[in-house]
């Protein structure tokens, strides 16, 4: 009897001790917005251990600015998390993400969409997995416009001509301000591929493919632009001002962002809203942005990783993840994602068209790991020059000079 | 030559009681010194020891441009050359000439006119040192809304009156003045709070001979308010110098260092030098140690000063 006990406790103790072996809980670093999405992407989590009920998840959620300064405490430390969600892969974590290339083989990149798919390629590596795609465009608030009388045209406008009409809309609709614009490098560069200028070559030997005298005259536009139709200070790069709460407030006629508002406005807006087409420049662009999830080769969990990255970048859990966050999929192969709503739908497919007409730069700007370096640089380029602090010329050669650093700084 | 007889006084042993007594102190003072190395001398050596190479913030074996590479004092000399560094210094310089003696003026103000120990006064004096309990960090985000040009409460007031929005944090020089009045506002309740106490150590039978000799308030308070409330004002002039030098979380949250530049001061320029350029923590380590010996100099200059007054 007391032989039985001693065995049972024995073989207690041993499965108590062995079990964590068998199973995995992956520290997961993610960025979302607000409770709401948490709550989705848990639910998304719960899903996977449902079918693997071995691996589990420990959800930190970062604020996305603060990603950056993760990746050098992790590199610091040396302690990764298991898989992380993230827009670049600067160089200080690359010696440490899993190649895809090596997993799943070289051809596995090709079946996401092209731009987004160059960003994960370093060299012969991939380094990360495309999760989903963003494309820069506007929005438009439609009751205002069916108030004012004025159409949006259907087959797109330029510049020229969008803008006294947004400011007609402005007038008749009585809303404050015709245009909007989040003041981000990002959003901004947007306008200067709208006229044909980029900051990168689009192949290898990587230089710095800047036409500082078109950048420049691009620039003053944009500020002459924001001046004359964007609320006063706006991109002085202190202005509290949320752009996005001024059009969901309807206090903008037009609204440049990008895709990832679809499913914010297909839940808060009380109106009716449109997305795209964005008004052209001598060339009509968007910006090709989105999320990888990267793998640490450090992780002591690494085949459940690899195993959970590749599942959460599979056709059908990318179809998904899209319809959840509305989002564009990454995987080509992804299933037609059904969106909420006709509006979402329709905003959908608009931004993946206008992704579609993009010139190559559009992507291949994004995705250097050079441009990480660069973003800043632009930032401070186009709000000092707007608050009239510098000159487009001293702004453009900043952001030039930002460039050629990074070039030279190697990866 | 005299030459004494006596015989020199034995050394006495060190016994283990004897040993202990003298040991004893330095075993109490240990944790506060391993402490003060850990968290304050060896970061601070390591930052000095920063500023001689190039590098990045991390240094990643794996990564070759993130390596060491030893440039002696280079970086210091950069440092005339570099035009952010240079303006967001004398900024920084601007703000503490203005703001310091701004902040003791209401902190001066608000003691004086709140001191005496009644309910009601303490009541008060607890309301306006709540802002000295929030984060510099939150009081920036709540003034960015009410100045806010286009959706600022304060506008919308002005507006009500006919009056035209103000670009309160989108012009250069209002914004730099609205820098000013929100570090006021958030530290002067805390300052407040030690003039107070200063203020009640004062004997009270000073003032009773100078009301008999018909001295007026204004003479009572510069002869001898001010003078007894030396060691008081010194805390609180010592400690804003350092606080606007290291003026930061304020900054990014009201202004982010808008518009364009305009705000961004020296812990700003250290912190985009270090965390947001590639390969320039050297350069921002250079920085930090500059702020190090001004705030260093300044504040050994303002303690003998304090010695020397009567």
């Amino acid at each position: 009897m007391k032989l039985m006990k001693v065995g049972a406790i024995a073989l207690a103790l041993s499965t108590a001790m062995l079990s964590p072996v068998f199973a995995a809980e992956l520290k997961l670093m993610w960025y979302v917005d607000g409770d709401e999405q948490e709550a989705k992407l848990r639910a998304i989590l719960d899903q996977y251990t449902a079918a693997n009920p071995a691996t589990t998840f420990d959800l930190q959620i970062v604020p996305y600015e603060s990603t950056g300064t993760k990746f050098q405490q992790f590199a610091a430390s040396g302690l990764f998390p298991d898989v992380t969600l993230s827009s670049s892969m600067p160089p200080i974590i690359r010696p440490f993400l899993v190649d895809w290339a090596e997993v799943n083989g070289p051809e596995w990149i090709d079946q996401f969409v092209a731009g987004w798919a160059d960003g994960a390629k370093l060299d012969d590596k991939v380094i990360a997995a495309p999760l989903d795609v963003t494309a820069v465009g506007i929005y438009y608030n439609a009751d205002a416009f069916a108030k004012a009388g004025v159409e949006i045209p259907a087959d797109g406008w330029t510049w020229d001509e969008a803008l006294p009409k947004f400011k007609e809309v402005a007038d008749k609709a009585g809303i404050r301000f015709p245009l909007v614009w989040d003041v981000s490098a990002h959003r901004f560069l947007t306008y200067e591929f709208q006229y044909g200028n980029h900051v990168f070559s689009e192949d290898e030997p990587l230089t710095v493919a800047m036409d500082d005298a078109a950048w420049e005259k691009t620039m003053d536009q944009f500020i002459a632009m924001a001046n004359e139709y964007m609320p006063p200070g706006l991109w002085s790069g202190a202005s509290s001002d949320s752009p996005v709460d001024m059009f969901i407030n309807q206090q903008a006629v037009a609204y440049m962002s990008g895709s990832w508002q679809i499913g914010n406005f297909n839940d808060n807006a009380k109106f009716k809203w449109v997305a795209g087409p964005t008004p052209k420049g001598t060339v009509a662009s968007s910006n090709v942005g989105g999320n990888y999830l990267l793998a640490f080769n450090t992780s002591p969990n690494l085949q459940e990783s690899i195993a959970f990255v590749n599942w959460m970048t599979s056709p059908e859990i990318q179809a998904e993840y899209a319809k959840t966050f509305g989002l564009l999929p990454a995987n080509k192969n992804a299933p037609a994602v059904e969106y909420a709503t006709e509006d979402a739908q329709k905003a959908v497919v608009g931004f993946q068209k206008e992704l579609d007409l993009s010139p190559r730069y559009a992507a291949t700007d994004q995705a250097w790991p050079e441009m990480q370096a660069t973003w800043d640089s632009i930032k401070a380029g186009i709000t000092q020059a707007y608050a009239g602090q510098i000159s487009t010329k001293d702004a453009v050669a900043g952001i030039r000079a930002a460039a050629e650093a990074a070039i030279a700084a190697g990866r | 030559m005299a030459i004494s007889n006596r015989e020199p006084a034995p050394v006495a042993g060190w016994t283990p009681g004897r040993l202990g007594r003298v040991a004893w102190p330095y075993l109490l003072l240990l944790p506060t010194v391993a402490l003060l190395f850990v968290f304050t001398l060896y970061p601070l050596i390591q930052g000095l020891w920063m500023s001689l190479f190039t590098r990045g913030i991390v240094v990643v074996p794996q990564v070759e441009s993130t390596h060491p590479v030893f440039v002696g004092f280079d970086n210091f000399l950069h440092l005339l050359d570099d035009k952010n560094f240079t303006t967001s210094l004398f900024k920084t310089i601007g703000f503490v000439v203005v703001a310091v003696p701004l902040q003791l003026a209401v902190s001066l103000g608000l003691a004086v006119l709140l001191a005496p120990q009644t309910r009601f006064y303490a009541f008060v004096r607890t309301i306006v040192f709540f802002p000295s309990m929030i984060s510099m960090l939150i009081i920036g985000v709540i003034w960015a809304w009410l100045f806010g040009r286009n959706s600022g409460l304060i506008n919308y007031v002005l507006s009500l009156f006919g009056i035209e929005g103000v670009p309160w944090l989108e012009n250069e020089v209002l914004a730099q003045i609205a820098v000013v009045i929100v570090w006021v506002w958030g530290g002067a309740g805390f300052n407040m709070m030690i003039l107070v106490a200063g203020l009640t150590s004062i004997p009270k039978d000073l003032y009773e001979a100078a009301a008999i000799d018909n001295t007026s308030k204004w003479r009572q308070f510069t002869h001898i308010t001010l003078p007894l409330l030396q060691p008081s004002i010194m805390v609180v002039v010592v400690l804003g110098i350092i606080e606007a030098f290291k003026v930061y979380e304020l900054v990014v949250s009201l202004t982010t260092g808008g518009p364009g530049r305009a705000t961004v001061y020296l812990i700003q320029n250290i912190y985009e030098t270090a965390f947001r350029t590639v390969n320039q923590a050297g350069m921002a380590a250079a920085q930090s140690a500059v702020l190090f010996v001004i705030l260093m100099v300044l504040t050994i200059l303002q303690l003998r000063f304090a010695r020397k007054r009567p």
